[in-house]
Protein backbone atom coordinates (compact mmCIF):
# COMPACT_ATOMS: atom_id res chain seq x y z
CA UNK A 1 0.00 0.00 0.00
CA UNK A 2 1.44 3.50 -0.68
CA UNK A 3 0.93 6.31 0.13
CA UNK A 4 -1.23 7.73 -2.00
CA UNK A 5 -3.50 4.78 -1.89
CA UNK A 6 -6.67 6.96 -1.15
CA UNK A 7 -5.70 9.70 -3.42
CA UNK A 8 -8.16 9.00 -6.56
CA UNK A 9 -10.77 8.73 -3.86
CA UNK A 10 -9.89 12.30 -1.95
CA UNK A 11 -9.05 13.51 -5.54
CA UNK A 12 -12.71 12.37 -6.71
CA UNK A 13 -14.11 13.69 -3.75
CA UNK A 14 -12.79 16.94 -4.46
CA UNK A 15 -13.98 17.16 -7.77
CA UNK A 16 -17.44 15.45 -8.03
CA UNK A 17 -20.62 16.58 -7.63
CA UNK A 18 -22.92 15.80 -4.43
CA UNK A 19 -24.31 12.46 -4.37
CA UNK A 20 -27.14 14.19 -2.52
CA UNK A 21 -30.30 15.16 -5.04
CA UNK A 22 -31.21 18.38 -3.01
CA UNK A 23 -34.51 17.53 -3.63
CA UNK A 24 -37.44 20.26 -2.40
CA UNK A 25 -34.61 23.13 -3.70
CA UNK A 26 -33.87 21.24 -6.96
CA UNK A 27 -37.25 19.85 -8.37
CA UNK A 28 -37.04 16.07 -9.52
CA UNK A 29 -37.61 15.31 -13.70
CA UNK A 30 -39.64 12.49 -13.77
CA UNK A 31 -38.92 9.76 -16.53
CA UNK A 32 -41.74 9.43 -19.58
CA UNK A 33 -42.86 5.65 -18.47
CA UNK A 34 -42.73 7.11 -14.24
CA UNK A 35 -45.99 5.39 -13.16
CA UNK A 36 -47.27 8.38 -11.27
CA UNK A 37 -51.15 8.97 -10.99
CA UNK A 38 -54.40 7.86 -13.69
CA UNK A 39 -55.60 10.97 -16.05
CA UNK A 40 -58.72 10.44 -17.76
CA UNK A 41 -59.67 12.56 -21.15
CA UNK A 42 -63.45 12.76 -20.28
CA UNK A 43 -64.42 13.63 -23.66
CA UNK A 44 -63.57 10.28 -24.71
CA UNK A 45 -64.73 8.44 -22.18
CA UNK A 46 -68.09 6.07 -23.15
CA UNK A 47 -68.63 5.02 -19.20
CA UNK A 48 -67.96 1.90 -19.69
CA UNK A 49 -66.92 1.38 -16.29
CA UNK A 50 -64.77 -1.46 -17.33
CA UNK A 51 -62.06 0.74 -15.15
CA UNK A 52 -63.89 0.41 -12.15
CA UNK A 53 -63.94 -3.09 -12.73
CA UNK A 54 -60.89 -4.45 -13.50
CA UNK A 55 -59.03 -2.19 -10.73
CA UNK A 56 -57.65 -4.75 -7.86
CA UNK A 57 -58.41 -1.89 -5.29
CA UNK A 58 -61.48 -0.97 -6.13
CA UNK A 59 -60.22 3.03 -6.27
CA UNK A 60 -62.28 3.94 -9.62
CA UNK A 61 -65.69 4.43 -9.47
CA UNK A 62 -68.04 5.16 -12.47
CA UNK A 63 -71.64 6.81 -11.87
CA UNK A 64 -73.43 5.85 -15.30
CA UNK A 65 -76.51 8.11 -14.03
CA UNK A 66 -74.67 11.42 -13.58
CA UNK A 67 -71.37 10.75 -15.41
CA UNK A 68 -68.93 11.40 -12.83
CA UNK A 69 -65.75 9.13 -12.81
CA UNK A 70 -64.17 9.34 -9.42
CA UNK A 71 -61.04 8.11 -8.57
CA UNK A 72 -59.51 8.16 -4.95
CA UNK A 73 -55.79 8.61 -5.11
CA UNK A 74 -54.61 7.20 -1.47
CA UNK A 75 -56.30 4.17 -2.84
CA UNK A 76 -54.47 3.57 -6.47
CA UNK A 77 -51.56 1.76 -6.88
CA UNK A 78 -50.51 2.95 -10.13
CA UNK A 79 -50.99 -0.83 -11.58
CA UNK A 80 -52.06 0.41 -14.97
CA UNK A 81 -54.49 -2.46 -15.04
CA UNK A 82 -57.40 0.47 -15.84
CA UNK A 83 -55.29 2.05 -18.42
CA UNK A 84 -54.45 -1.04 -20.44
CA UNK A 85 -58.07 -2.13 -20.09
CA UNK A 86 -59.74 1.20 -21.11
CA UNK A 87 -61.42 0.34 -24.89
CA UNK A 88 -61.43 4.09 -25.88
CA UNK A 89 -57.54 4.82 -24.81
CA UNK A 90 -59.36 8.01 -22.79
CA UNK A 91 -56.78 6.80 -19.62
CA UNK A 92 -53.26 7.45 -19.41
CA UNK A 93 -51.21 7.14 -16.80
CA UNK A 94 -49.38 9.85 -16.28
CA UNK A 95 -45.80 10.65 -14.45
CA UNK A 96 -46.40 12.88 -11.94
CA UNK A 97 -47.37 11.59 -8.79
CA UNK A 98 -50.71 12.83 -6.81
CA UNK A 99 -49.58 15.19 -4.17
CA UNK A 100 -49.25 14.08 -0.22
CA UNK A 101 -51.94 15.85 1.85
CA UNK A 102 -53.71 15.70 5.20
CA UNK A 103 -57.10 14.29 3.40
CA UNK A 104 -57.62 11.06 1.19
CA UNK A 105 -57.45 12.80 -1.92
CA UNK A 106 -60.50 12.12 -4.21
CA UNK A 107 -60.41 13.70 -7.51
CA UNK A 108 -64.01 13.74 -9.81
CA UNK A 109 -63.85 14.11 -13.21
CA UNK A 110 -67.10 14.83 -15.41
CA UNK A 111 -67.99 12.68 -18.43
CA UNK A 112 -70.10 14.08 -21.08
CA UNK A 113 -73.23 13.31 -21.69
CA UNK A 114 -74.14 9.97 -24.18
CA UNK A 115 -76.71 12.43 -25.46
CA UNK A 116 -75.09 15.57 -25.75
CA UNK A 117 -71.78 13.38 -27.46
CA UNK A 118 -74.57 12.44 -29.99
CA UNK A 119 -75.98 15.70 -30.80
CA UNK A 120 -72.29 16.84 -31.01
CA UNK A 121 -71.16 14.21 -33.27
CA UNK A 122 -74.43 14.10 -35.43
CA UNK A 123 -74.20 18.45 -35.95
CA UNK A 124 -71.20 17.92 -38.79
CA UNK A 125 -72.03 14.55 -40.23
CA UNK A 126 -75.69 15.56 -41.13
CA UNK A 127 -74.54 17.06 -44.21
CA UNK A 128 -72.54 13.63 -45.92
CA UNK A 129 -74.68 11.03 -46.44
CA UNK A 130 -72.59 8.33 -45.94
CA UNK A 131 -72.40 9.09 -42.27
CA UNK A 132 -75.49 7.27 -40.66
CA UNK A 133 -74.53 4.41 -42.65
CA UNK A 134 -70.89 4.33 -41.38
CA UNK A 135 -72.92 4.62 -37.89
CA UNK A 136 -74.83 1.59 -38.35
CA UNK A 137 -71.28 -0.20 -39.29
CA UNK A 138 -70.78 0.68 -35.58
CA UNK A 139 -72.52 -1.80 -34.52
CA UNK A 140 -71.82 -5.83 -32.85
CA UNK A 141 -72.09 -8.34 -35.25
CA UNK A 142 -71.24 -12.38 -34.93
CA UNK A 143 -70.92 -14.49 -37.63
CA UNK A 144 -71.82 -18.18 -37.78
CA UNK A 145 -68.34 -19.40 -36.27
CA UNK A 146 -69.74 -18.32 -32.84
CA UNK A 147 -69.65 -21.44 -30.40
CA UNK A 148 -72.78 -19.84 -28.39
CA UNK A 149 -70.29 -19.88 -25.07
CA UNK A 150 -72.10 -16.79 -23.62
CA UNK A 151 -68.14 -15.03 -22.48
CA UNK A 152 -69.40 -12.32 -24.64
CA UNK A 153 -72.40 -11.76 -22.60
CA UNK A 154 -70.73 -12.04 -19.43
CA UNK A 155 -68.15 -9.65 -20.83
CA UNK A 156 -70.22 -6.87 -20.95
CA UNK A 157 -70.43 -4.17 -18.91
CA UNK A 158 -73.86 -2.73 -19.59
CA UNK A 159 -75.63 -6.30 -20.02
CA UNK A 160 -76.76 -5.33 -23.90
CA UNK A 161 -75.60 -9.11 -24.82
CA UNK A 162 -77.87 -12.00 -24.64
CA UNK A 163 -77.07 -15.82 -25.12
CA UNK A 164 -79.28 -19.09 -24.89
CA UNK A 165 -78.32 -22.03 -25.97
CA UNK A 166 -81.53 -24.10 -24.65
CA UNK A 167 -84.15 -24.17 -26.19
CA UNK A 168 -82.17 -22.83 -29.28
CA UNK A 169 -79.16 -21.70 -29.95
CA UNK A 170 -79.49 -18.00 -30.19
CA UNK A 171 -77.26 -14.72 -29.87
CA UNK A 172 -78.73 -11.31 -29.54
CA UNK A 173 -77.72 -7.74 -29.06
CA UNK A 174 -79.04 -4.83 -27.78
CA UNK A 175 -78.12 -1.82 -30.03
CA UNK A 176 -79.73 0.95 -27.59
CA UNK A 177 -77.81 -0.48 -24.73
CA UNK A 178 -74.33 -1.82 -26.18
CA UNK A 179 -71.90 1.23 -25.51
CA UNK A 180 -69.40 -0.37 -28.25
CA UNK A 181 -66.52 -0.49 -25.59
CA UNK A 182 -65.45 -4.19 -27.06
CA UNK A 183 -64.84 -5.65 -24.21
CA UNK A 184 -66.83 -9.24 -25.84
CA UNK A 185 -64.72 -8.06 -28.67
CA UNK A 186 -61.61 -9.05 -26.75
CA UNK A 187 -63.64 -11.73 -24.95
CA UNK A 188 -64.77 -13.95 -27.70
CA UNK A 189 -62.50 -17.57 -28.03
CA UNK A 190 -63.58 -17.68 -31.88
CA UNK A 191 -62.90 -14.40 -32.77
CA UNK A 192 -66.65 -14.40 -34.07
CA UNK A 193 -67.65 -10.41 -32.85
CA UNK A 194 -66.46 -6.99 -34.55
CA UNK A 195 -67.77 -4.01 -34.45
CA UNK B 1 -33.64 25.08 4.60
CA UNK B 2 -35.73 26.76 7.09
CA UNK B 3 -38.16 27.30 4.48
CA UNK B 4 -39.14 23.73 4.47
CA UNK B 5 -38.27 22.47 8.37
CA UNK B 6 -37.87 24.95 11.35
CA UNK B 7 -37.17 22.75 13.84
CA UNK B 8 -35.30 19.16 14.22
CA UNK B 9 -38.39 17.26 14.07
CA UNK B 10 -37.14 12.86 14.72
CA UNK B 11 -38.93 10.60 13.26
CA UNK B 12 -39.77 7.11 14.67
CA UNK B 13 -40.65 4.22 11.92
CA UNK B 14 -42.61 1.50 11.75
CA UNK B 15 -43.29 -1.41 8.98
CA UNK B 16 -46.55 -2.82 9.59
CA UNK B 17 -47.23 -5.62 7.23
CA UNK B 18 -45.35 -3.66 4.48
CA UNK B 19 -44.24 -5.35 2.02
CA UNK B 20 -40.72 -3.58 2.20
CA UNK B 21 -41.20 -1.52 -0.42
CA UNK B 22 -42.02 1.70 1.10
CA UNK B 23 -39.63 1.02 3.71
CA UNK B 24 -36.58 0.75 1.58
CA UNK B 25 -38.00 4.35 -0.13
CA UNK B 26 -38.08 5.74 4.00
CA UNK B 27 -34.48 4.19 4.14
CA UNK B 28 -33.76 5.86 0.86
CA UNK B 29 -35.00 9.31 1.86
CA UNK B 30 -32.45 8.61 5.12
CA UNK B 31 -29.25 7.66 2.84
CA UNK B 32 -26.90 10.16 1.17
CA UNK B 33 -29.08 10.50 -1.84
CA UNK B 34 -32.03 11.89 -0.62
CA UNK B 35 -30.05 12.99 3.01
CA UNK B 36 -33.15 14.00 4.87
CA UNK B 37 -30.51 14.64 7.56
CA UNK B 38 -29.62 17.55 5.97
CA UNK B 39 -33.47 19.19 7.88
CA UNK B 40 -32.25 17.38 11.01
CA UNK B 41 -34.13 14.85 10.38
CA UNK B 42 -33.10 11.60 12.25
CA UNK B 43 -34.67 8.45 12.46
CA UNK B 44 -34.78 7.41 16.06
CA UNK B 45 -35.10 3.91 17.60
CA UNK B 46 -37.05 5.27 20.69
CA UNK B 47 -40.85 6.45 20.39
CA UNK B 48 -40.44 8.46 23.35
CA UNK B 49 -37.52 10.84 21.10
CA UNK B 50 -39.68 11.13 18.57
CA UNK B 51 -41.86 13.62 16.85
CA UNK B 52 -43.00 12.25 13.63
CA UNK B 53 -44.53 8.74 13.64
CA UNK B 54 -44.15 6.99 10.38
CA UNK B 55 -45.55 4.17 9.65
CA UNK B 56 -45.56 1.73 6.46
CA UNK B 57 -48.16 -0.90 5.30
CA UNK B 58 -51.67 -1.63 6.99
CA UNK B 59 -52.03 -2.87 10.25
CA UNK B 60 -53.54 -6.01 10.75
CA UNK B 61 -54.84 -7.91 14.05
CA UNK B 62 -51.49 -8.67 15.00
CA UNK B 63 -49.67 -5.35 14.43
CA UNK B 64 -52.57 -2.87 15.36
CA UNK B 65 -51.53 -3.00 19.86
CA UNK B 66 -48.37 -2.45 18.51
CA UNK B 67 -49.23 0.87 16.56
CA UNK B 68 -51.32 2.06 18.96
CA UNK B 69 -48.75 1.55 21.83
CA UNK B 70 -46.17 3.26 19.45
CA UNK B 71 -47.85 6.32 19.63
CA UNK B 72 -49.13 6.11 22.69
CA UNK B 73 -45.25 6.55 23.33
CA UNK B 74 -44.81 9.32 21.57
CA UNK B 75 -44.89 12.33 23.11
CA UNK B 76 -47.19 15.36 22.74
CA UNK B 77 -47.37 16.88 20.14
CA UNK B 78 -46.79 14.33 17.47
CA UNK B 79 -47.53 13.84 13.89
CA UNK B 80 -48.53 10.48 12.35
CA UNK B 81 -47.51 10.01 8.51
CA UNK B 82 -49.04 6.88 6.81
CA UNK B 83 -46.79 5.78 3.89
CA UNK B 84 -47.54 4.23 1.04
CA UNK B 85 -51.36 3.22 -0.13
CA UNK B 86 -51.17 0.58 1.92
CA UNK B 87 -50.83 2.42 5.15
CA UNK B 88 -53.33 4.77 3.57
CA UNK B 89 -56.44 2.97 2.99
CA UNK B 90 -55.31 -0.95 2.89
CA UNK B 91 -54.68 -0.92 -1.13
CA UNK B 92 -54.32 -4.07 -2.52
CA UNK B 93 -54.87 -5.95 0.64
CA UNK B 94 -58.04 -4.32 1.90
CA UNK B 95 -60.03 -7.33 1.83
CA UNK B 96 -57.84 -9.69 3.15
CA UNK B 97 -59.54 -11.71 6.46
CA UNK B 98 -56.67 -10.20 8.72
CA UNK B 99 -56.40 -6.70 7.37
CA UNK B 100 -58.18 -3.98 9.34
CA UNK B 101 -57.54 -1.22 6.30
CA UNK B 102 -55.06 1.68 6.91
CA UNK B 103 -53.28 3.27 10.11
CA UNK B 104 -56.46 5.32 10.39
CA UNK B 105 -58.24 2.29 11.70
CA UNK B 106 -56.13 2.44 14.53
CA UNK B 107 -54.77 5.92 15.39
CA UNK B 108 -55.35 9.83 13.98
CA UNK B 109 -53.23 10.68 10.42
CA UNK B 110 -52.04 13.37 9.95
CA UNK B 111 -50.29 12.68 6.16
CA UNK B 112 -50.85 10.51 3.43
CA UNK B 113 -48.34 9.55 1.12
CA UNK B 114 -50.13 7.55 -2.14
CA UNK B 115 -47.93 5.32 -4.00
CA UNK B 116 -46.73 2.31 -4.69
CA UNK B 117 -44.05 1.91 -3.60
CA UNK B 118 -44.15 5.86 -2.10
CA UNK B 119 -41.68 8.18 -4.12
CA UNK B 120 -38.69 9.32 -1.38
CA UNK B 121 -39.96 12.84 -2.77
CA UNK B 122 -43.30 12.27 -2.03
CA UNK B 123 -42.37 10.97 1.83
CA UNK B 124 -40.14 14.12 2.07
CA UNK B 125 -43.27 16.41 0.46
CA UNK B 126 -45.43 14.54 3.49
CA UNK B 127 -43.10 14.78 6.00
CA UNK B 128 -43.08 18.72 5.53
CA UNK B 129 -46.82 19.08 5.27
CA UNK B 130 -46.83 16.87 8.49
CA UNK B 131 -44.45 19.44 10.06
CA UNK B 132 -47.21 21.93 9.45
CA UNK B 133 -49.60 20.12 11.23
CA UNK B 134 -47.00 19.61 14.08
CA UNK B 135 -46.52 23.58 14.56
CA UNK B 136 -50.34 23.51 14.68
CA UNK B 137 -50.46 21.74 17.36
CA UNK B 138 -47.64 22.95 18.89
CA UNK B 139 -49.57 26.20 18.85
CA UNK B 140 -52.14 24.62 20.52
CA UNK B 141 -51.10 23.18 23.34
CA UNK B 142 -49.14 26.70 23.72
CA UNK B 143 -52.16 28.32 24.20
CA UNK B 144 -53.26 25.95 26.80
CA UNK B 145 -55.53 23.89 24.78
CA UNK B 146 -55.25 20.49 25.61
CA UNK B 147 -54.53 17.77 22.33
CA UNK B 148 -57.19 16.06 20.30
CA UNK B 149 -57.93 12.84 21.93
CA UNK B 150 -57.00 9.95 20.02
CA UNK B 151 -59.25 8.14 17.89
CA UNK B 152 -60.61 4.99 19.50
Amino acid sequence: MGFFAFGKTILGSIFKKPATLMYPVVPREWEERTRGSVGIAGEDCIACGLCAKVCPCDAIEVDKETGAWTIQRMQCIQCSACVDKCPKKCLTMENLYTIPDVVKVVDTYEIPKKEAKKAAAKKPSAEGAAAPAAEGDGNLTCDDTCVFCGLCAKACPVDALEVTRKPEKSWKVDNETCIKCGACVDKCPKNSLSL
Amino acid sequence: MSAYVTKSPWVVHYDGSSCNGCDIEVLACLMPTYDVERFGIINCGNPKHADVFLVTGSVNEQNKDIVKQIYDQMPEPKVVVAVGICACSGGIFKDCYNVLGGVDQVIPVDAYVPGCAARPEAIIDAVVKGLGVLQAKKDAMAKGGLPAPAAE
